[in-house]
Formats: structure tokens, C-alpha cells, sequence
């Protein structure tokens, strides 16, 4: 009954008790247990991923907002358009009036008619010519020093609505960046009790 | 039909009430009972040293022992199942193996006359390697018959494995053996 000693040790076999004996010095012999760690490190589950992408988020839509701010916002007034605007009415009331060949006089704002289908052409809707009082400007200086001294220029002139928009920016942008200094120092220390786990282990 | 019952009826009254004390030993862990993960170490430790001495070097196999039931002590109160210890017991020791290898810094063994410490036989260390030779299942299972002097409803009770395949495991995986060796 070779196959009961190879399956629970009853009957004989030479040659399986032979290996058995053979192989002994490498059976089992330490019956003590290991020493259970004398304290559990609690290690609180982590997720600085999560901390992080709320930081970013935040100060993306923070950032986002203000885009949106300054594309929206209407154009501040400029003192040069302003000097073509007067300049164009008096060119507009220095030339004379325009008629069409029925005598009809048109004002200087009149629309074309649409619905008249007897009228040649329809006249065409006033332009404004803006012409330039000055020069354009040329931009001579290059580009690497006009960012390397901005703290040599002069502030801009904000308005009141923009300057309220860049202290929030400001303020949101603290507020991230202290954040963001939680998250990793959560993230040394998670690595220094990991690490101390460690070489208690 | 009335043997058959007879045949198999104790096995399963020992398997009831060795999957019941598992239970209990497991609560008695669970609840910090230091009494009680001595028994389970003496219970399972031959167990996980066959599974850890079928993959890994002998040298390392006491360490690797030590760290599969320190990690078990760990992470003891997820397992699901307490009657299933053995089963759990049994894949951490497998995966401690596979850990094992992967952080392993290649070595050179150092020939066996530089130190007077005591040796197995040559003849032990090649039979050691022809079982380490076989598929895992069949050189996991003969490690705990031949190494360890586990009966196979032992070995069963233990891993958690199926009787029926605990047998065929044994007997194939001899076979081979027998081959190997050229007995």
C-alpha cells in the first residue's frame, strides 16, 4: 500500500521514508513565535493626490475667473481714440451733405432702406475713418529686457474694478499656495513615520 | 454506499472542528491575546516554512517565516473569513516569496567549508533542488509531506486546499520526483 504511506502515513515505504529522512534537517523547528511590534503605527490613509488636485483646481478656477473678468469688462476710455472721435465730426461737419438723385438729403446717420425696391443701390452705411493722430509706435526694445525689468516700469493704472480683481487673484493664490504647503508637509511627515516604521521593522 | 459515508464522515467531523478552532484562535488574536498568536504560529508556522522553503534559498527561509506571520498579525483583522486562516496564511506566504525575488539583490553563495557550521547532506540539498524542479503545486505539496511530515488531510486542513487535489498533487508530483532523482 505504497500510495496510504504517501497519502497519510499508513503502511510502508521504504523509499518515501527514506526521503523523508533525508530531507529532516530541513523540517520546521523554531516554535517561537516572532516578537508582535510592541505599539501599531497608525498611519492615517493619505490622499494627497486628492488634497493636491483640490488646490490646483481651486486656483485654476480662481485663475480662470479673472481671464473671464478681463476679456468681459468693457474697454477703458482712451484719450487718443477719444481725440480722433473729435476730430472725425469736424471733418464730417466741415464736408457738405450728400443727395442722392431725387433731391433727398440724407443725414449723416441714416440707415439704407431695405424694403424700397426702386432704389438702385442701397447706400451705404456710415463709417468712421479713425485716422491716427501720432505716429504708431515701434517697439525697438526686445523682448527679453521688457520682462527681465518689470519692476523698473511703471504700475499700471488700474481701476477700481481691476484692482479688486488682482488683490482676489492675489488672495486665492495664497490661499493655494498654503495649501499646498499642508499637503506636502503631510506628505514629509507620512514619509518620515513610513521610513521610521521601517527601521523599527 | 453506507462504507463511503462511513469512509468519509470522521474527516468531516475533524474538518468541522478544526475549521471551529481556527475560528475561535483567530477571535482570541483578533482580541490581543498573545497566548493565542503562539498557538497560531505553532499551528501554521511548519505550513508557511514548507510554502516559503519550496521557492526561496534556505538561508533566508527563517526570516521570510517570521515576516509572513508578522505581516498576518498586521492585517489580521480584514480577513473575512476566519475559518479560511490557513487559505490566508498560505497566499501571504506565497506572495512574501514572490516579494522576495523581486527585491533581491543578486548573491553569490559562498562555498560550504568556510565556516564549521553544520550542513545538510549533499545528498538532501540536490534532493531539495529536484523538488524545487517540479511545477509550484506539486513542489509545494511534496515539501510539506517530505520536508515537513505533513499527512495530506493535513496539508489539506491547512492550505486549504481540496483533499482530492492534495492527492493527485502528491502522487503526480512524486512521480516526477522519482523520476528526476532516478529511483
Amino acid at each position: 500500500m505504497k500510495d496510504d504511506y504517501l497519502w497519510d502515513k499508513t503502511g510502508e515505504d521504504a523509499e518515501i521514508a527514506a526521503l523523508e529522512n533525508a530531507l529532516l534537517a530541513f523540517r520546521h523547528a523554531n516554535d517561537e513565535p516572532p516578537a508582535r511590534p510592541a505599539r501599531e503605527i497608525e498611519i492615517a490613509p493619505a490622499k494627497p493626490r486628492r488634497f493636491l488636485s483640490l488646490g490646483f483646481a481651486f486656483a485654476a478656477a480662481c485663475a480662470a475667473l479673472v481671464v473671464v473678468f478681463l476679456l468681459v469688462r468693457p474697454p477703458a476710455a482712451d484719450p487718443k481714440i477719444a481725440a480722433v472721435d473729435s476730430v472725425a465730426d469736424a471733418d464730417s461737419k466741415k464736408r457738405p451733405e450728400k443727395t442722392d438723385g431725387a433731391g433727398y438729403v440724407a443725414p449723416p446717420d441714416a440707415r439704407p432702406v431695405k424694403a424700397v425696391e426702386s432704389a438702385p443701390r442701397p447706400a451705404k452705411p456710415f463709417v468712421l475713418k479713425i485716422r491716427r493722430t501720432t505716429a504708431p509706435e515701434v517697439r525697438r526694445t526686445p523682448l527679453v529686457s521688457q520682462t527681465g525689468n518689470l519692476k523698473d516700469q511703471p504700475a499700471p493704472a488700474l481701476t477700481a474694478e481691476e484692482k479688486y480683481a488682482y488683490d482676489q487673484l492675489r488672495l486665492a493664490l495664497s490661499i493655494t499656495g498654503s495649501q499646498l504647503r499642508i499637503v506636502k508637509d503631510k506628505i514629509d511627515a507620512l514619509e518620515d513615520s513610513t521610513a521610521a516604521f521601517k527601521k523599527t521593522k | 454506499m453506507t462504507g463511503n459515508l462511513f469512509f468519509f464522515a470522521p474527516s468531516e467531523q475533524t474538518a468541522t472542528a478544526a475549521r471551529r478552532t481556527a475560528v475561535r484562535l483567530v477571535e482570541r488574536v483578533t482580541a490581543g491575546d498573545a497566548e493565542a498568536f503562539g498557538e497560531l504560529y505553532r499551528a501554521y508556522a511548519p505550513m508557511v516554512h514548507g510554502i516559503v522553503l519550496a521557492r526561496v534559498n534556505r538561508d533566508d527561509v527563517d526570516d521570510l517565516v517570521q515576516d509572513v506571520f508578522l505581516s498576518a498579525y498586521r492585517k489580521l483583522s480584514s480577513l473575512r473569513d476566519p475559518a479560511a486562516v490557513g487559505a490566508w496564511l498560505a497566499m501571504i506566504a506565497r506572495n512574501c516569496a514572490a516579494e522576495y525575488y523581486r527585491r533581491k539583490r543578486p548573491t553569490e553563495e559562498l562555498p560550504e567549508d568556510l565556516c564549521d557550521r553544520e550542513t545538510p547532506r549533499t545528498e538532501a540539498r540536490e534532493i531539495l533542488n529536484a523538488i524545487r524542479s517540479l511545477p509550484d503545486a506539486y513542489r509545494e505539496t511534496l515539501v510539506l509531506r517530505l520536508v515537513e511530515g505533513m499527512t495530506g488531510p493535513e496539508i489539506a486542513e491547512r492550505t486549504g486546499l481540496k483533499p482530492e487535489s492534495v492527492r493527485v498533487n502528491l502522487h503526480r508530483g512524486m512521480k516526477l520526483l522519482r523520476e528526476k532523482l532516478g529511483l
